[in-house]
């Protein structure tokens, strides 16, 4: 009997992960075609010679990156916006972060009086460049990228704010795509994402993308079509059921004002970006305030995705922790009526599938396992079971493609998108399971009590030697 | 060798007679049936984008060239349009838009003209009757380019819709309509938060100055304070004896937003009479106007301006402080001098703050004109 009722556990667990992810597919249809109606940039033009434009600062916390600072400054001050501020906070960098750029921008020290809105580590100096005016560097004690962005936060006096990583390459026009949420939605926006796509096969010139073409590199090759799934499908079908719960930190635009109101960004978690997400929806719903928070196809950023499993499953394992960690904090959340379609829909929704989902996962390939080892087992059910599971999967993914085709397709070859059905259906035998473990790791390294960033390394967009950076929160 | 067939369907019939596994295997039908439909959807997209591609190149070899000396000539213009119309229409539209949107003047009309006698427009008015608000909305911002006075009442017809739409329309509008349409349309419209201003700015900017009069004539029929105060910012640009009128009733406005907007056309008006409105909403209850007031006061330039500036740098208020600061700051040597001034000797902490940070910017942006120069 209790066999029975285990196999209809995981029959249902299976029917409701992918009954959710066909729901999702349809409303992420529909808002890309909403989306495809509202993209403007025909009006770039206007936007631009307004004064009236919202004026906008980038916030990028930087920590040892002194390899990389100058290209990634250069590359935020190149971006196609009419007011723009670019805040680096060199977040107590032991490197020549700062070195370098006071030589590259001939930064000055200024006497600013910088108003506190969230607790911070202290601020050592503010420096503004006599090349650009446009950038100002923060010297801070180290305390972490989310200290970092609260220092920037208390900073900028522009009503929207950009956060991102230094590491990643923007799209010129990506604020102007951006902002047009906040200008033309009634429904008070606090914050936009944007898609981030795969930079590893890109040619970058002058620190944009010059051309797309897809990867040498098969681990490469499975992250193009995971990100597609989880940026197009994943959180632009959540838009329809009250807003996802995470804007990558790799960029965001928020309002300042709502950032602040909901306290800044968490610095005793390596998810900070979900656990801000998290608190403006709640911040938001407890006051009866009316926002929005929208992720949208465009494709705004670029990052360079790993090219080694040590690297993956560091990456993994973090992403993994932060989103245990903000899950577990806002648990009072779950099922909460007062939160709305937040509370009783896509909060229970991550726990189920995001934090409970790869345990689930587990346990069903351990339940296969017992059932082989103990020769209590059905073939031709387990055999169907695993042929529709995998099915069910091939076809999400290649849903992905499609999505991506509906709105801004880099791969429009046939070659390209052969390649991608392929990488599409290879993906079920290893990836998904190595990146299962990844998941499991880090709930075990959370449980355990692991708190810190783990070190990254990247390969550089150009033919630039190896560089490994540390990042501890 | 034919065993294995005859194995598959005995093993497939063996299933099919079980329910759990043929509920299964429906499953799996149709799921495969999907992947495949996908596949071939993706990839006779691929060979669309090629074949657009291709009409593309063909349409540039074909037509492309002809296309300035078409505007020349009438009857060159009429064979070109009856060329154009054996390519599919996105082909046409993409080529023929870039040019009403990268050109202005008799040439512009020329376009639209031609537009027109493609059936682009007739198509874009299809579309705006759509019951899909997206295909309404892409209407709208192709008819952004090319609408003239004929489009009016269709145009006139959205103002019950969604906000974008109407706020679309009302851009169309402002150059192709009048005043009282775009009090129709725009009188209930709410503005949640400033940031949304900025389409309507734009929309005001293109507006002829009789538009301007007419629309400030029906100024406080407009619901939005957020509307009211954009209007009133941007007549006091382009029609500043009507603005000037209204100064008076919008500096005394219940809505805070209304009063902030009040101070930056005052700003903009450098007289007697809007500097002495200025130095009454110096008073104001709100942080937001008085702030705005200084700033205001800074921008008119005017000397005896500074030492009612300097009391603000007692305000409560941070941005008070610190806009006063600026204000003084602006007023160049004079303005200076009182700074360093209060820094010396002023002991109140904030005020002395707030002008030792205006004094580090004006040195920063001295050694950066320098730097500049170099």
């Amino acid at each position: 009997m209790m066999h029975f009722w285990i196999d209809i556990l995981f029959v249902l667990f299976f029917a409701m992960i992918n009954g959710s992810y066909a729901i999702l597919v349809a409303l992420s249809i529909l808002d890309i075609l909403q989306r495809r109606a509202t993209r403007m940039p025909e009006f770039d033009s206007i936007v631009l010679s307004e004064e009236s434009t919202p004026p906008i600062s980038i916030l990028a916390p930087a920590y040892n990156e002194e390899a990389g600072i100058e290209d990634s400054v250069r590359s935020f001050l190149q971006l196609v916006y009419p007011s723009l501020q670019v805040i680096v906070i060199d977040d107590g960098s032991t490197d020549g972060t700062l070195a370098r750029l006071t030589e590259k921008f001939q930064l000055r020290p200024i006497r600013m009086v910088v108003r506190q809105d969230v607790p911070t580590q202290p601020v050592k100096a503010i420096f503004q460049s006599t090349r650009d005016r446009r950038l100002w560097v923060i010297a801070k004690e180290n305390g972490g990228k989310a200290d970092a962005l609260n220092v920037g936060i208390n900073f900028c006096r522009t009503p929207l704010l950009c956060c991102l990583d230094a590491d990643t390459i923007i799209d010129r026009r990506a604020l102007l795509r951006m902002v047009e949420l906040f200008l033309y939605d009634e429904q008070q926006v606090v914050a936009v994402g944007g898609t981030v796509r795969v930079a590893n096969g890109c040619t970058v010139k002058d620190g944009l993308v010059d051309a797309t073409d897809l990867p040498r590199s098969w681990l490469a090759r499975f992250q193009i079509v995971e990100y597609l799934r989880a940026f197009l499908f994943g959180r632009m079908g959540f838009n329809r059921l009250g807003g996802n719960l995470i804007i990558s930190g790799a960029f965001g635009l928020f309002l300042r004002e709502a950032i602040v109101d909901a306290g800044g960004y968490r610095q005793d978690t390596v998810g900070e970006d979900i656990d801000l997400v998290v608190r403006l929806h709640r911040t938001n719903l407890e006051t009866g305030q009316p926002y929005k928070i929208v992720h949208i196809p465009d494709p705004v950023c670029f990052t360079e995705v790993p090219e080694s499993i040590a690297v993956l499953s560091r990456q993994r394992d973090r992403w993994q922790r932060g989103l245990v960690d903000t899950l577990i904090a806002h648990r009072s959340m779950l099922f909460n009526y007062r939160y709305g379609r937040i509370g009783l829909i896509v909060f229970p929704f991550f726990v189920l599938f995001e934090l409970l989902g790869p345990l689930i996962e587990l346990g069903g390939y351990g339940w296969f396992l017992y059932c082989i080892f103990f020769g209590d087992i059905d073939a031709s059910l387990v055999i169907l079971y695993f042929l529709s599971a995998f099915f069910l999967g091939f076809l999400l993914s290649v849903q992905s493609l499609i999505l991506d085709d509906l709105h801004t397709s880099f791969f429009r070859s046939t070659r390209q998108r052969m390649l991608l059905i392929a990488v599409a259906f290879l993906e079920n035998f290893g990836y998904r399971q190595m990146t299962l473990f990844f998941r499991l790791k880090g709930i075990y390294r959370f449980l355990l009590g692991a708190r810190s960033w783990g070190k990254m390394s990247k390969k550089g967009f150009t033919k630039a030697p190896l560089q490994e950076t540390t990042l501890d929160a | 060798m034919t065993a294995l067939p005859v194995l598959v369907a005995q093993w497939f019939s063996g299933l099919w007679s079980v329910p759990i596994y043929r509920a299964l295997l429906i499953l799996l039908i149709i799921e495969c049936s999907f992947v495949l439909l996908q596949i071939l959807w993706l990839m006779r997209q691929t060979w669309k984008i090629q074949d657009a591609t291709r009409s593309r190149e063909h349409f540039m070899e074909t037509l492309g060239a002809s296309f300035f000396d078409a505007l020349e000539d009438s009857d060159d213009r009429a064979d070109w349009v009856r060329q154009a119309r054996s390519f599919p229409e996105p082909v046409i539209r993409e080529f023929i838009e870039g040019y009403i949107l990268r050109t202005d003047g008799a040439y512009r009309e020329l376009i639209i003209d031609m537009y027109r006698d493609l059936g682009l427009l007739w198509l874009d008015l299809e579309d705006l009757r759509s019951p899909a608000w997206q295909i309404r909305m892409i209407a709208l911002r192709r008819m952004f380019l090319a609408a003239t006075r004929s489009e009016h009442d269709a145009l006139l017809e959205r103002k019950d819709d969604i906000y974008p739409i109407r706020i679309m329309a009302a851009r169309v509008l402002a150059r192709v309509g009048t005043a009282e349409d775009l009090v129709e349309l725009l009188q209930d419209l709410y503005l949640s938060r400033r940031l949304m201003e900025q389409p309507l700015v734009s929309m005001l900017n293109t507006m002829p100055i009789g538009t301007y009069e007419g629309l400030m004539k029906s100024w406080t029929k407009l619901h939005s304070p957020r509307l009211r105060r954009t209007v009133l910012i941007s007549s006091a640009r382009v029609v500043p004896s009507v603005c000037m009128d209204w100064l008076p009733r919008a500096a005394q406005a219940p809505e805070v937003d209304v009063r902030v907007g009040a101070c930056i056309a005052a700003g903009l008006l450098p007289v007697e009479a809007s500097r002495n409105l200025l130095l009454a909403l110096l008073d104001d209850t709100s942080w937001e106007v008085r702030a705005q007031a200084a700033a205001a006061l800074g921008e008119q330039r005017d000397l005896s301006s500074i030492p009612v500036l300097g009391k603000l740098l007692h305000d409560p208020s941070f941005w008070v402080r610190q806009h006063a600061a600026l204000s003084i700051r602006i007023h160049g040597q004079e303005g200076l001098e009182f700074l360093r001034n209060v820094h010396g000797t002023d002991p109140d902490k904030y005020a002395k703050d707030a002008a030792g940070q205006e004094l580090e910017r004006h040195d920063l942006e001295v050694q950066t004109m320098g730097g500049l120069l170099e």
